[in-house]
């Protein structure tokens, strides 16, 4: 028998080999399934976002911002839109093609005169006019054939060009019958009074230069119209024309308000059409303004019509500016409204007083126009009472994951506000069928205090948690589209008119404080 | 598949990486890499020689932190363990790994001392426990946005370590002073030099980071261009030191003995392959800065990014020399012979590492049942986990000479164990005549106490 198998030794391994059992006896089960089960347990409060609006920035950084600064710092509305309107001479006066008028001549009545009136349109009198374009049509009949060439001398007799009283030679060939031909009359200047005794006078000769020419008998038929006639300049009384103008409409955004509708009050509310005239005559303006804002509300300026000045003497702009204020308009109700596309319309009426005296007539030339600008700027004094923001933003429902794994988020926001006025959100979940199935109120901004001029004096610090509690989570996650509805109220509910200035700033904070549970096998 | 992954995982960690803390083999002189704990310790041997590769592989496991049983205990709520877990884990909650591989060892005897000369190949790897990360994320009141890792550590090294060690007895034999040499070529090293980051909120609105972070690496960007470098740069690259061990050993009577090393002092300057991982800075962040005067807030994200990466400066930069200590270790043992077969021991053990340490203590009991089969066991306390019961033995058939122990057979129990390693290697050695003098004292002993009373002895303990 070995050493190692002796009784003593035998006793000694029999004695480790029972502790070794007694040891792995004990030992405890092991079930590494229970990893699927494993949970992170832990939150997070994360910094989101670190927003900031300087007034002075949002000026200065936009492009064609309708929002300006005074002197003092004030912000103002400045708008303007050019040439809303414009009339032309043709809208104003506008001479059409006068009917052929009839003159006979033959051999023993070689001469003939017609006395007649300018046709016009709307009872336009006219004194003088110098047309720039124009054309004398001329067709000659005779009953017979000549012989040889007979001429006709044609004459306009209260007429001239270039100082001379205007007469022009119309040739009735040998052997034919009958010609038609055209005379350009651009330049011509007329004296339509007769001599002071008349309007519209045109006084036309005839003659036959050769007699010699025609034969007893043969009766020769002109007939004479006038076309295509443009005035260059022209004096009288030009009627009581009623012209309508295109309606039109453009954009009208005022910078940080293109979203919201409704609730914008502006302490001096007003707005002035401009008018540049060079035009003598006076002339009423009808003109039709509708705003439309965001949520496609309409509300009509509903201005009385206004008179616009008479150009003193050709080539002189006379303007005028017609203020719309609250005494002659709905414009407070036009503006809080705010539209952000204005639709036009409009019409003149010329000479609404009738006839002027004979020693001031109406005037006017080629260049002449009347043309309208409509031009905002206001002080950005104001109180905004309800003003809102409604929208809904689409399909954000699907792209969220992982908050299932949330036992509660809150969201904190915090702001430091300069501005003079509160913000309250509200945001609704909206499901599939389009129904609000939950949702949170934040007051998100509380307004800045302001002193006796309106001016804010003091920041006003707010800070609002949101929690998300498991039933916001799932409503949340069940979500498809979210609707915001802010409504923006200023100083006192909306009660105290507050200035704006570019010193004005807000900061707010976002953060989020999550607690997770986050199931590390989410495949289980 | 997940069972059997997370299986080997745990035996891994049980069994085959199994700590270095030595507790078994340092007064188990019946074996000669006793001379790795203390190069003083008198050798039994007359000449050995470690057969190459096969001498000597331990290999090291100890989690100061948790079991798996703390976490995978069958029938309990994982969750609750898991957060117990992360309230019992603090500072000093460490994770040591370690593999030794004897690529040859050799040693005989030379008049009154004893020299030994070899070569070992050394993985280390050891880290602080983030306990932070645990507590963060398991505790259920933990927050990621309030972390603070100023006291991470870790430190991971691959060396090839020549030696050379020479003891010699004074004093007519009572006192054995030993010393060792050691040239070590460090192939991959990594270390944190310093990790101070921490991620606070100040308030819902605002998270303070802060970084001031050198991790130090040598040798791992060497393989970026593995195909370019000569196998033997990387093999012994230029990242060497000169490293000591030193021991003593007195017999102060046939009854009691004391002995105390100090083990690897020196240094090693790395040189080759040197990669810095730095990051120095600090940022508040308060979310996205958004200007709504601004139209385009598309790039508001991206300029974020931009701003921490430029406040945190990561950067990498290469060619850093350095030098760094390796992780001194000290015994300290005082034995009790009951007779030349049986000695009962108490050791105490530490490693300093970055100016800490971590101690170990425990009893033990050697057998010298007789040159053929010789025994260990003992109890230990390893860097504050408790019952590690630990046990080895060697085995000579002829020259040859096989040996196994560990300091916690409880590793068997691979649910609970904490600290484990395992020892195993064969030699050829040769223990020399056995000296009259030894063998008059063993009949005396033999006549004194029986076989039955030492067994007793060992029952009780």
């Amino acid at each position: 028998m070995s050493k190692l198998l002796e009784p003593p030794r035998m006793r000694k391994i029999g004695l480790l080999a029972l502790a070794a059992a007694i040891v792995l006896g004990c030992s405890k089960e092991l079930d590494f399934d229970m990893v699927d089960d494993i949970k992170v347990k832990s939150s997070a409060t994360l910094p989101l976002a670190a927003l900031s609006l300087s007034l002075e920035d949002l000026v200065t950084d936009i492009d064609d911002s309708t929002l300006v600064v005074d002197p003092n710092n004030a912000l103002r509305i400045y708008y303007r839109q050019d040439s809303v309107f414009t009339y032309s001479i043709e809208d104003i006066l506008s001479i059409p093609d006068q009917d052929p008028l009839p003159l006979v001549v033959d051999k023993s009545q070689p001469n003939f005169d017609l006395n007649v009136a300018l046709g016009t349109i709307a009872g336009a009198q006219l004194y003088n006019a110098v047309f720039d374009q124009g054309r004398i049509a001329v067709e000659i009949n005779a009953s017979d054939t000549v012989d040889s060439d007979v001429r006709l001398a044609f004459t306009f007799r209260n007429a001239t060009l270039n100082g001379v009283t205007y007469a022009d030679t119309f040739l009735l060939p040998a052997g034919q019958t009958s010609v038609l031909d055209t005379s350009i009359i651009n330049g011509l200047d007329f004296d339509f009074t007769d001599g002071g005794t008349a309007v519209n006078a045109l006084n036309i000769g005839l003659e036959i230069i050769d007699t010699a020419n025609i034969d007893q008998g043969n009766i020769v038929l002109c007939s004479v119209a006038l076309e295509n006639l443009g005035i260059d300049v022209a004096t009288g009384y030009f009627g009581d024309r009623l012209q309508a103008a295109p309606p039109g409409d453009f954009d009208f955004n005022i910078n940080g308000l293109e979203e919201f509708a409704g609730g914008f009050y502006l302490t001096d509310p007003r707005l002035t059409l401009v008018t540049n005239s060079t035009v003598g005559l006076p002339i009423e303006i009808n003109t039709d303004f509708i705003g439309e804002n965001a949520e496609l509300s309409r509300v009509r300026l509903d201005n009385a019509p206004f008179q616009i000045q008479a150009s003193p003497a050709p080539g002189v702009v006379a303007v005028s500016n017609l203020t719309i204020d609250p005494t002659n308009s709905q414009i407070s109700e036009f503006l809080a409204n705010l539209p952000n596309k204005i639709y036009y319309s409009g019409s003149i009426q010329i000479n609404p007083a009738g006839p002027p005296p004979p020693s001031t007539p109406n005037f006017i030339s080629k260049t002449s126009d009347v043309v309208l600008d409509f031009e905002v700027d206001i002080p950005m004094e104001f109180r905004l009472e309800d003003m809102r923001l409604d929208e809904v933003v689409e399909d954000i429902g699907g792209g969220i994951d992982n908050l299932e794994n949330l036992d509660e988020l809150t969201l904190f926001f915090r702001s430091e506000n300069r501005l003079p006025f509160d913000l309250n959100l509200r945001v609704s979940f909206i499901n599939a069928l389009g129904d609000s199935i939950n949702g949170f109120e934040l007051p998100l901004l509380s307004a800045a205090p302001v002193d006796a001029n309106g001016r804010v004096s003091s920041p006003s610090v707010q800070e609002s948690p949101v929690v998300f509690d498991q039933d916001l989570i799932d409503d949340f996650l069940a979500m498809q589209d979210m609707r915001f509805v802010a409504s923006v109220n200023t100083t006192n509910n909306g009660q105290t008119a507050v200035k704006l200035f570019t010193d004005y700033d807000l900061d707010i904070q976002v953060a989020m404080q999550a607690k997770g549970n986050y199931k590390i096998n989410s495949d289980q | 598949m997940k069972k059997i992954s997370l299986f080997l995982v745990a035996l891994g960690l049980s069994t085959a990486l199994s700590a270095q803390s030595d507790m078994m083999l340092y007064n188990f002189n019946a074996i000669p890499q006793v001379h790795h704990t203390n190069p003083a310790y008198p050798q039994q041997t007359k000449w050995y020689i470690g057969l190459p590769a096969v001498s000597g592989f331990s290999t090291h496991y100890h989690n100061s932190g948790f079991a798996l049983i703390d976490i995978f205990e069958a029938g309990t709520d994982i969750n609750q363990n898991l957060a117990d877990l992360s309230a019992s884990l603090d500072g000093s909650s460490q994770l040591n790994l370690n593999n030794r591989v004897e690529l040859l060892g050799i040693g005989f005897k030379a008049g009154r001392g004893f020299v030994t000369l070899g070569a070992t190949q050394t993985v280390d790897f050891k880290m602080d426990l983030p306990y932070q990360l645990f507590q963060i994320m398991f505790s259920g009141n933990g927050s990621i946005t309030n972390l603070d890792l100023n006291t991470f550590d870790l430190e991971t090294i691959n060396r090839t370590d020549f030696y050379l060690g020479y003891q010699h007895k004074f004093l007519n034999e009572k006192l054995t002073l030993g010393v060792k040499g050691k040239y070590v070529f460090a192939q991959q090293h990594a270390y944190i030099e310093r990790m101070n980051l921490s991620l606070k909120n100040d308030g819902n609105y605002n998270i303070r980071a802060v970084s001031d972070i050198l991790v130090r690496t040598s040798g791992p960007s060497a393989f970026e261009s593995f195909e370019d470098q000569e196998i033997l740069d990387i093999a012994l690259p230029n990242n060497t030191g000169l490293v000591f061990d030193f021991g003593v050993h007195y017999k102060i009577n046939d009854r009691f003995d004391v002995s105390a090393s100090f083990l690897d002092f020196g240094s090693i300057t790395y040189t080759s392959f040197n990669r810095d991982y730095v990051s120095e800075g600090e940022f508040d962040f308060e979310g996205v800065e958004i200007d709504l005067s601004q139209d385009d807030f598309s790039n508001v994200g991206d300029a974020t990014l931009d701003s921490l990466e430029k406040a945190f400066n990561f950067r990498e930069e290469d060619g850093n020399t350095y030098s760094r200590d390796l992780m001194n270790r000290a015994f300290v043992s005082f034995n009790y012979n009951l007779s030349p077969k049986h000695s009962f021991g108490a050791l105490f053990h530490t490693r300093i590492w970055n100016g800490e340490m971590f101690n170990d203590y425990g009893i033990n009991y050697v057998g010298r049942w007789g040159r053929f089969f010789q025994f260990t066991a003992g109890y230990s306390m390893i860097n504050g986990t408790m019952h590690n019961i630990g046990a080895g033995f060697d085995m000579k058939m002829g020259p040859l000479q096989l040996y196994l122990m560990t300091d916690n057979v409880m590793a068997a129990d691979y649910a609970s164990v904490q600290t484990t390693n395992l020892r195993v290697g064969l030699n050829i050695c040769f223990y020399g005549s056995r000296s009259k003098n030894a063998e008059e004292q063993e009949q005396k002993v033999e006549e004194a106490q029986s076989a039955e009373e030492s067994a007793s002895i060992l029952y009780k303990f």
